[in-house]
This record gives C-alpha cells, structure tokens and sequence, in this order.
C-alpha cells in the first residue's frame, strides 16, 4: 500500500494503532511473538501472536489524517477488528491521572472527518469493542470509566498549554458529559462502521486539562500529572495495551463463534 | 451544570407536558410513539393501570415479574421525545426503551426484522438546540447488551446498528441511497433525541428498538396484523430488558 508499505499477509484481522510511533514496538513486546514487518512514513508495524490470537500493532502517527490513512489501507488487507490504543487529557477534572478510559463515541471536533460524512453523522464505537475493553479491563482489576471523547485537530487550542479561551472552547464539552480529549477517535470510528471493520479506543488519562491552566514554567508533570512518575505512566501505558490485546483476544474468538 | 431545566408542573403538581406526577411513574419505561401503541404495551405487563393523558402523552404503570415498569407515549416525532426525555428525568427515570417502528435500507432487510439502535444520525432539528451536530448520539451501551440478552431468550437476532431521525415524514425517501452507502441502518423520527438529549442530563440508559414496517429500497412492506405481532414481540424483549437493566 502507498502510504503504509504493507501488502496482504503482513498484517492479521486484529489490529492495534497507537499515534505514538515509538509504542509499536513497546507494544509489540507484550506479545508472545512478533515480527518487524516494517516502517514507512509514521506507520511501524510488528505482526505475531498474543496466545493463539493473530494480532498486529501498527502506530499512526498524529491525528485525524494519519489515523485515516491508516484505515483506508488497512481495509484493504483483512482486517476485521481495530481498536486506538494512546494517551488524552481528561475533559472532566474528576478522573484521576492514570485511568483507563473507553471510548463510546466522540465528538467530531476535526476536520478529516467532514469530508466523508455529514456533521449529523455520529462517531460511534462497536459496541462489541466497547464490551470487549470492559470485559478485559474486569480481567485485570481495573475499573474504567466509559464515555464520550472529544477528537480535535489543534493541540495548542485545546490544551493546557493552550492560547487564551480554552474555558471557553471546553466549557460546551464539561456540560455536555465528555469524559477526555484526543485526536484520532472520531474519524477511527466513522471509518470503521462505514468500511465493516469493528473499531473501538481505549486511552490512559494524562490529567485534568480544565482545572487550572498551565504557568509559563511549569514542568510536563504539572501539566499532565500521570507523567510525575516516569515508573508509573510507562505502567499505566503497558497496563492499556494489555487490555487492548485481551480484548482482542475475546473479539476474535466470538467472531469464530459465528458472529 | 448547563443541562438542568426547571421542572414545570401545574399547579396540582403534574408536569406541565405529561401530565404526571413522580409517583406515577416507575424509573423504568417504555416508550412507544403514541397513545394507540401504549395499550397494547402496557397489556404485556403483568398488571397495569391508567395513570396520566395530557397532550398526546397517555401513561400506563405496572409491573413484570416484580419490576415496576410504565409505558408512556413519546408523541410523534423528535420535539415531543425531547420533552417527555426531560420531564421523565425530571419525575426520576433512570431505564428508557424506546419501542416504535422504522424504514429499513439496507438491501435484503425483510419487514419486520427487529432493529437496535446503537446509534443515530442526528437529521433532526431538536437536538441541534442543545449542542452541535458534532456531538454523537450514541446509545448505552448497558441498555443494548440488556435487549441483545433478552432478545436472545425470545429466540430473535435483532441487527444492531445505525439509526437516522429525521423530522420530515413526507420527505422520509429523499437521500436514501446516499444514507445506505453511508451504512445506515433504519429511519425513524425519535431515536437521535432520544439518545442525544438523555446523553446530556446524564444518569439515563437508553435505546431504541424497532421493527421494520418497510423496506425503502425494495419497495417491501408488511401487513398491519403481522407488523402489530411484530411489536408485540418486541414489546416483550423491551419488558425483559429493563427487567434485566433494574436488576
């Protein structure tokens, strides 16, 4: 394919995406085998085995563009389940840094998916995806919340570290229930239910991002304080991909169930 | 908290709209489109009785095995779902299962196919009231696990997916063949208000199920009596799945 340089077989039906193209191959390493098939442009990919489940992890690269791309490729080569495994800020103050969060759906606050549908159109995961994360996070006794993200386009708009109005820009979101911010949900979703590939994320809460804004010489840790203890993040993004690769182990097997 | 309006009653205490008190109600409901689809609904609770009508809003309440359920009609159409929504919140619901009818076009989808809705294309007015057409409707999904379940225990395989409401019935065919191609599943006129608006006031699990009166892009329909089976059947799964959701 052009843009990911991947060709049939190189990839299997379940699918992992981070944005974070450094995470392939942290993530690849929780696997039982796996292989470096390649990487071109933002899309590293490794391919093996997680038990007896066929399962790939390939990163995006940042945003609604990247994450496109990536579906458009992949769509074409197999893949039946694929679910954004990243990092957000927390829309709601009261998640506490470092919890896993489930995406049911997500606002379209970014551009690449006006092109393919209306506005009107929801963003809405699988729900076999989404009882599939819940179902794994159980396994590992961790307690997820489940909700609504809010994707969108300009990091330095809607940040801590934003330019002037952010409570402004988020005060709509706050009230509407939104439980944290990324960038690649939105179109991952609508993609998915328009080419028939089952399509979920699930994300680590860095922090809150409306409590207080960020001082001009604050540390990241401040920012996002899931990122105070190096240890502790690395954990919590390794205890993500866990669930991921669990929950795709449940998705695939009820898939060979007839479903 | 933005999504907070004020109760408005009569003077006796009934909401403004409804008609109804808080203990005319139970927090699990159902609502069917209007006044002549609630009897039937509410005859497949174990016991029920008369407790509001006011408007197009007629209300029954009762209980199945033990679970205390109403049935309210929801009016016709996005605008009145948005009210009954709000004032039910308002008078304590918690479970919602929207029970009613819509247009299948999907190629191959026979009349009377049950339909879950997981989510809906805002195509609607209403909602755009509340916030931007950015935001999704999306289903609970505690409440389409609860009709997958108790579908199952009816023998029936509804197909879970992707609603369209819209306001203008007249125009119900316009844009059909650009929706199929963007995957969508069933037309209906309540559906996006009802999850859009729930979604908003927080604390309420909803869903729509629906059966197929129609076809649009094969021109199939079925008859009066075989659709009213149909709802009938659905009526039940709706029953055992706030049965389910309450437990």
């Amino acid at each position: 394919m052009s843009y990911t340089g991947l060709k049939k077989d190189d990839v299997a039906r379940n699918i992992l995406l981070p944005g974070d193209v450094g995470r392939s191959k942290t993530i690849a390493g929780y696997f039982d085998t796996a292989a470096h098939i390649g990487t071109k442009k933002t899309f590293a990919t490794y391919t093996g085995k997680a038990g007896e489940t066929p399962i790939s992890v390939m990163s995006t690269g940042m945003g609604g563009m990247c994450i496109s791309i990536a579906m458009e490729e992949l769509k074409h080569l197999g893949v039946k389940h694929a679910i954004r495994v990243g990092t957000g800020a927390g829309v709601q103050t009261d998640i506490a840094p470092g919890t896993l969060v489930i995406a049911t759906g997500a606002v379209r606050g970014e551009g690449t998916s006006m092109e393919y549908v209306p506005v009107e159109y929801p963003a809405a995961a699988d729900y076999r995806v989404v009882n599939a994360l819940i179902k794994a996070c159980e396994e590992y006794g961790e307690e997820p919340v489940v909700g609504l993200y809010r994707a969108h386009d300009a990091f330095y708009i809607e940040t801590k570290c934003a330019h002037e109005g952010l409570m402004e820009r988020m005060q709509p979101w706050i009230d509407a229930d939104v439980k944290l911010i990324e960038n690649e949900t939105s179109i991952l979703c609508i993609l998915g239910h328009l080419f028939g590939i089952r399509t979920g994320t699930i994300c680590v809460n860095l922090g809150p991002m409306c409590d207080k804004p960020a001082r001009e010489d604050d540390e990241m840790s401040k920012i996002y304080p899931a990122l105070l203890d190096e240890e502790y993040f690395k954990g919590r993004v390794a205890m993500c991909a866990k669930v991921a690769i669990r929950a795709m182990q449940i998705l695939d097997a009820n898939m060979d169930g007839g479903e | 908290m933005k999504y907070k309006s004020m109760k408005l009653t009569h003077t006796d205490g009934r909401m403004h709209h409804l008609g109804i008190r808080r203990d005319d109600i139970a927090p699990n409901i159902l609502l069917p489109q209007t006044a002549d689809d609630v009897i039937p609904a509410a005859a497949l609770l174990d016991d029920a009785e008369k407790r509001g009508e006011w408007r197009e809003y007629l209300t029954y309440t009762g209980s199945w095995k033990g679970t205390g359920i109403s049935v309210i009609s929801s009016g016709m159409g996005c605008m009145p779902m948005a009210i009954a929504v709000e004032e039910l919140k308002h008078l304590g619901a918690r479970n919602m299962i929207r029970l009613g009818t819509g247009s299948a076009i999907q190629e191959g989808i026979k009349p009377g196919t049950l339909f879950i809705s997981a989510s809906a294309v805002r195509g609607e007015g209403a909602t755009l009231e509340y916030i931007n057409y950015r935001y999704p409707a999306v289903a609970d999904i505690t409440a389409i696990n609860a009709l997958i379940q108790a579908a199952g225990e009816y023998g029936e395989k509804p197909i879970v997916g992707m609603f369209l409401s819209h306001d203008a019935v007249y125009l119900n065919k316009k844009d059909v063949p650009f929706w199929r191609e963007r995957k969508v599943d069933l037309i209906d006129s309540e559906t996006s208000s009802l999850l859009t608006i729930s979604s908003l006031l927080r604390g309420l699990r909803v869903v729509s199920l629906c059966v197929a009166s129609e076809n649009y892009t094969d021109g199939t329909s079925i008859e009066d009596d075989v659709l009213g089976k149909r709802i009938e059947t659905a009526g039940r799964i709706a029953i055992r799945a706030l049965h389910i959701m309450a437990s």
